[in-house]
């Protein structure tokens, strides 16, 4: 695929990694004028939504006219500190509560008037994903017709999860996981890691850089990981009985729930990967042998189906199924030694 | 900063400022006040982004500087000050602000000036209109009323100023009624233009400007982002809103068919004691309005039906001219429209039971209401 | 400041320029020039394909000031105003936002107000749909009795949402999706228009992305032309929105038909590295399928996106495959191109797809391990591991079962049933008070599969709790609870009996799980499956030769 530069474009000045055909294009909505009125950014947490979000507000909001904001004047400085008064951002109160109406009313107020410093007004909708339907409902008027110095940012996971008309008044950039390569070398740039670290947290993050900068920063993140991953080992030795002590445990803190679900999944699909032969884009590189003797020992058909059964797992409880019933159920379906 | 102030001045500027603090925003600077040594004098600003106002009040100035302090807690502790000499003093390092008045001494933690919005005060190099305070006063309370408050056009919920020539022209309208106030300019304006401005930035400029006599004086950013109306040691600055303002013109109808002149308190009384039934029938009421002959005058007959609770009649003389008619009215509208008008008689132009009523105080040709009639249905 | 988007400045101003509803505009037309004006309208159908546009069209046309033939003019004042959005006599309401009662009464109230200058006053609610019960009940009040200025235009996506009293109180118009060459058409009348300079094959990938909807289209194109620099290319279109190159999707299907597990993930993997949206690309798996169904039954049918280069693989593919395999990897990347499923790991769903296409189908009724002789009807080529020979599979599976089995019964039926009963009665009585009473007096006793058998003391009970409307209640409810669709059966209990009989319990069936297709033996019989029939009516499809 063609995602090369244009000249005169220096996709580094927003400080994103990756994504460059997205910096590009809206760059280019700047520098042509063509800026539209909604845009939604979407792709998994740790992507880089925010982070494109931020740097496309400053750009609009620099008082400097241009692609790349000056980061010295005024308008700058406070969007840096996400301080400025010409920029919105709206969210539920936490991963996982709604987005409510009443939001959605009070930015409408707001985008209503003329902005207070700049030439714009910019609204991001974190997590938008979480909106209520008579929340997302609430905005369709607004991104079909606002006022002409708005410009409306989305974010959400996946653009399926939102209201159909929702998406189809946005420009949708959905941003992809990156190639480990990519996050690996921006970690080596910017001095945040070692190569050696750098290639481990790389493979790790799933293409997520901000999943990456995460875990430089935050040490637990990993040895929660290795912790894990231990555990899922002894799992497979474990009697019946253990097992269902651990799904008890897990049952009780859906965040727990979550995480291990979510490892596990990583974790079988990279053992189903090396049983049929295709180790090229492996996560869990750091413990290829493991990877490899549990490929040997239950072969292709039995890792797919497991991670099939993890799948399931995740599904349900993301649909609020009894926890406890539901891991437990898994549990019976974790391969055995 | 170092400045001094007599307290009862520091309160009353505060009173006035504090009407545009937004406490609840998600930008915590919003919630406080600007103090800003200003030449001889202390100015105090607050912001919601939609309206600021900053206002100045005399102090002794001994060091230049700027702070922002949260508004409900300094505004609590200057009411519980004694009425005498504050001085108030920033400590730069740690962006505290020390007050001491009399035996009483306290420290408030402020953010940093830099970080408050700019709220723009000076109208230096615009053009700038004066306009008679206490007329603009009245447009104000005849007009803002009739603008939507649901925001699903929000360019309903703002009032349309319209300089012209040697006029403002204030209107309002939100689908159902609309209320026009026209008022003299002393000077021509250069270049006729118009702004839409919310009507909750003018009804607080009415409250707010409550004692000016002078004129006051309004102004648009070079942006047009903004409108500024100056007054005495006070401004008020509001954003506007974008967009196409209904054509108001096109909704007044231009002929009557019948012309009613009645006394205007007796006619809002009677709709005060309709809207005792109406409220539970959509707020109709009917109007029968019966032309008199040589001997006997017109009438008005003011009536309203619940099923429930019973029914109302009044019957108002009236001078009427034209066609007898009968047309319905929300008379809520009716009631707000004739609390507003200040002479003593108001008339009623209507055509035909289904077009728009219009409503002017008799003897005053610089204010229309226009209200649209209700179906009556069997 | 911003540029006003594409479908804005598109929006039709008069009825010829609506695209592709021209069952719609005809009947409208003739309604209006022979004065039948209706007061309550219900336009159904999906996103972007014109509701708003005409419900705006109809409001200007039933007040347009210019000579009936002529409506809408544009020019007089009343068109102009809706065109500028400032008419006060049209009004749009969304529902979502005013779903209440109260709105909805308010709106009553409203509706007796007569029109401030044109001749009808037009209420355009918009997602009608989400309006309450009670909002509903009081809207048709009002459309049980309109007042003769008020037209009401209702407006919503999700037609059967709506209670069929308001239904029948309106004429009804269904909005279509745009056939892809209405999209294609308008897209290149827009460019031509606009001087953009951009490839025919760009604007059908964009027609394509947008299945259906003018508005999607319009606004992806709006995205693309400030994308690309000078012309805009098929090859930017393909970056921006992450569609393969269509070599890579041949190339797994190979793999599929092969049967070469390491093959078709690493260019799975390959093409996800590069940026390809794995939704999409399951797409282009599924299109590319069905043309090698199509291709397969010798229907005379391709599809306007295999190209003359592609044709000889397609054949060479379709003589080395079955239909049954192709027809259920259909199903498969379907679901992994649209499947609601955990967004954790994006590529996953797409490479579960591809490994179950491999795998026989019983893997996707469950993820029940099951014996590696009976899974592996078809071998894995090429497998890295000696796994992928039955015998070296430890442990015996037979073993495995039986234990497992008895562990469960013990386990997960009905004593955890049990405990979590007094949650499913909550969970219950807000949906049926009495049925939570009734369901009080009994017991789940056993698991049978998909089944809960459910003990009660008393006949009348069981026969109450059997009542159709009773029983999908429960089934429902309980079903919530287990994060599996379950069915219940009720059974009299003896005294004493419930502890003593012998539990059973068995692997749940996952919800979306389903029977591998029944393969019909002939051609002929290949056209009668809908899916089939589906492709071979695909959008687009055309017949050549």
């Amino acid at each position: 695929m063609d995602m090369s530069e244009s000249a005169g474009l220096d996709s580094h000045a927003w400080g994103i990694v990756g994504h460059k055909w997205a910096v590009r294009l809206l760059q280019r909505a700047i520098t042509t004028q063509s800026i539209s009125h909604a845009y939604l950014f979407t792709g998994p947490a740790g992507v880089g939504k925010m982070t494109l979000a931020l740097a496309f507000a400053a750009a609009l909001l620099c008082q400097e006219e241009g692609a790349i904001p000056c980061g010295r004047c005024r308008a700058c400085r406070l969007s840096a500190a996400a301080h400025h008064p010409d920029l919105y951002v709206v969210e539920s109160e936490h991963v996982g509560a709604d987005l409510k109406i009443e939001q959605i009313r009070e930015l409408q107020r707001q985008l209503a008037v003329s902005p207070v410093e700049g030439r714009r007004k910019v609204a991001i909708l974190n997590r938008f994903e979480e909106a209520t339907a008579s929340a997302a409902n609430a905005l369709l008027k607004t991104l079909e017709e606002p006022p002409a110095y708005a410009v409306i940012l989305l974010l959400a996971a996946e653009g399926r999860l939102l209201l159909p008309t929702v998406v189809s008044r946005c420009q949708h950039i959905n941003l992809r996981p990156l190639p480990a390569d990519v996050i690996r070398q921006a970690l080596v740039e910017r001095g945040l890691a070692e190569p050696e670290q750098a290639e481990l947290l790389a493979h790790l993050s799933g293409g997520r850089p901000g999943w990456a900068i995460r875990a430089v920063k935050d040490k637990g993140l990993l040895q929660r990981r290795a912790q894990l991953l231990d555990e899922l080992h002894s799992l497979i030795g474990a009697p019946v009985s253990a097992r269902l002590r651990y799904a008890e445990a897990m049952a009780r803190d859906p965040v727990v729930a979550r995480e291990t679900l979510e490892l596990w999944l990583c974790w079988w699909r990279d053992v189903m990967m090396v049983a049929a032969g295709a180790e090229a884009s492996l996560t869990n590189v750091d413990r290829y042998s493991l990877l490899r003797a549990h490929a040997d020992r239950f072969g292709f058909a039995r890792s797919a189906a497991t991670v099939e059964a993890v799948l399931a797992a995740a599904d349900r409880l993301e649909r609020n199924a009894n926890p406890r019933l539901t891991l437990e159920v898994l549990m019976l379906d974790l391969p055995r030694q | 900063m170092r400045v001094s102030c007599l307290q009862e001045n520091l309160a009353k500027g505060l009173s006035i400022v504090g009407r545009a603090v937004s406490p609840r925003s998600t930008l915590p600077v919003l919630g406080n006040v600007l103090l800003t040594t200003d030449g001889g004098r202390l100015k105090l600003a607050a912001t919601n982004l939609e309206i600021g106002i900053s206002c100045w009040i005399g102090a002794k100035v001994e060091e230049e500087g700027a702070i922002t302090v949260p508004a409900r807690t300094f505004i609590d502790l200057v009411n519980a000050l004694p009425p005498e000499r504050v001085d108030m003093e920033l400590i730069v390092r740690t962006q505290t602000l020390n007050l001491r008045a009399g035996r009483s001494e306290a420290n408030i933690k402020g953010i940093d000036a830099q970080e408050f919005p700019i709220v723009p005060t000076d109208d230096v190099g615009i053009h700038a209109i004066p306009v008679e305070a206490e007329a603009l006063r009245s447009a104000i309370a005849q007009v803002a009323f009739a603008a939507a408050t649901d925001e699903t056009r929000p360019i309903l919920t703002g009032v349309l100023l319209k300089f012209e020539d040697t006029r403002l022209t204030l209107a309002a309208a939100d689908g159902y009624r609309l209320s026009v106030r026209s008022i003299a300019l002393p000077d021509p304006v250069p270049d006729p233009f118009n702004i839409i401005v919310p009507a909750r930035a003018l009804v607080e400029l009415g409250r707010i400007s409550g004692e000016q006599e002078e004129p006051v004086r309004i102004s648009v950013t070079p942006t047009r982002n903004q409108v500024l109306f100056r007054l005495t040691d006070t401004v008020l600055v509001s954003q506007l809103i974008d967009g196409n303002f209904p054509d108001f013109r096109q909704i007044i109808p231009r002929q009557w068919n019948t012309h009613t002149v009645v006394d205007t308190a007796a006619f809002l009384k009677a709709c005060k004691a309709a809207l005792i039934f109406a409220r539970e029938a959509a707020h109709i009421t009917r109007l029968h309005i019966k032309p008199g002959s040589e001997l006997a005058p017109g009438h008005l007959i003011v009536s309203a039906t619940s099923a429930e609770t019973g029914d109302d009649v009044s019957e108002l003389d009236a001078t009427v001219e034209g066609e007898e008619i009968e047309i319905a009215f929300n008379v809520r509208f009716l009631i707000e429209v004739l609390s507003v008008i200040n002479t003593p008689q108001v008339s009623l132009d209507t055509t035909t039971p289904s077009s728009p009523g219009v409503i002017r105080p008799v003897g005053d040709v610089d204010y229309t209401h226009v209200i649209m009639p209700m179906h009556l249905g069997r | 400041m911003t540029e006003q988007a594409l479908y804005r400045k598109w929006r039709p101003r008069t009825f010829d320029e609506v695209v592709g509803q021209e069952h719609v505009i005809h009947t409208l037309r003739h309604a209006l020039s022979s004065g039948r004006i209706h007061h309550a309208y219900l336009f159904a159908g999906p996103r972007g394909t014109g509701k708003t546009t005409t419900a705006r069209l109809l409001a200007k046309a039933v007040n347009c000031l210019a000579p009936e033939a002529e409506r809408p003019c544009n020019r007089c004042s009343i068109c102009q105003a809706v065109n500028e959005g400032r008419l006060l006599d049209l009004i749009e309401i969304d529902a979502a936002s005013n779903t209440g009662v109260d709105d909805v009464r308010e709106l009553r109230e409203r509706v007796g107000f007569r029109p401030n200058e044109a001749r009808y006053k037009v209420y355009v609610i918009d997602e009608v749909h989400m309006l309450s019960t009670s909002a509903f009940n009081a809207l048709l009040k009002t459309l049980e009795e309109p007042p003769p200025h008020a037209i009401f235009v209702l407006a919503t996506t999700e037609a059967h949402k709506i209670p069929a009293t308001v239904i029948s109180r309106c004429q009804r118009f269904n909005f279509r999706r745009l056939p892809l060459d209405a999209i294609v058409a308008r897209l290149e009348r827009i460019v031509e228009q606009e001087h953009i300079q951009a490839e025919r094959e760009a604007l059908i990938a964009i027609a394509r992305q947008a299945t259906g909807s003018m508005r999607d289209a319009e606004s992806l194109l709006d995205q693309l032309v400030s994308y690309s620099a000078g012309r805009l290319t098929a090859a930017e279109v393909h970056a921006v929105l992450g569609i393969g190159s269509s070599e890579a999707v041949c190339q797994v299907v190979e793999a599929l038909v092969r049967g070469d597990a390491a093959q078709g993930l690493s260019v799975i993997n390959t093409a996800v590295e590069e940026g390809v949206d794995p939704r999409q690309f399951a797409c282009q798996i599924v299109d590319h399928l069905r043309a090698l169904l199509l291709v397969q039954l010798k229907s005379g049918i391709i599809p306007p996106y295999v190209t003359e280069e592609m044709l000889p693989r397609l054949e060479k593919q379709a003589a080395s495959s079955s239909p049954r395999v192709l027809v259920q990897a259909v199903k498969l990347f379907n679901r992994a191109a649209t499947d609601a499923k955990s967004s954790w790991q994006p590529q996953l769903p797409l490479e579960m797809a591809f490994v179950e296409a491999l795998l026989p189908p019983e893997i996707e009724a469950g993820p029940t391990p099951q014996p590696a002789s009976q899974r592996q009807t078809r071998p894995v080529s090429s497998p890295p591991s000696p796994s992928a020979h039955p015998a070296s599979r430890p442990p015996a599976p037979a073993v495995v079962r039986e234990a497992e089995a008895g562990y469960r019964a013990s386990s997960v039926a009905p004593e955890r049933l049990q405990e979590c009963w007094p949650e499913f009665l909550n969970a219950l009585r807000p949906r049926n008070l009495s049925l939570e009473a009734l369901m009080r007096s009994c017991r789940p006793l056993a698991v049978e599969g998909d089944v809960v058998v459910l003990g009660f003391d008393y006949d009348f009970h069981r026969g109450k709790v059997e009542e159709e409307r009773n029983k999908r209640d429960v089934e429902d409810v309980l079903s919530n609870l287990l994060g599996w669709r379950c069915r219940i059966r009720c059974v009299l209990r003896q005294k004493g009996q419930a502890e003593q009989t012998p539990i059973t319990h068995h692997q749940p069936q996952p919800a979306q799980a389903e029977p591998p297709t029944p393969t019909p033996s002939s051609d002929q019989e290949h056209a009668d499956d809908p899916l089939i029939r589906t492709a071979i009516e695909d959008l687009g499809a055309q017949i050549i030769g």
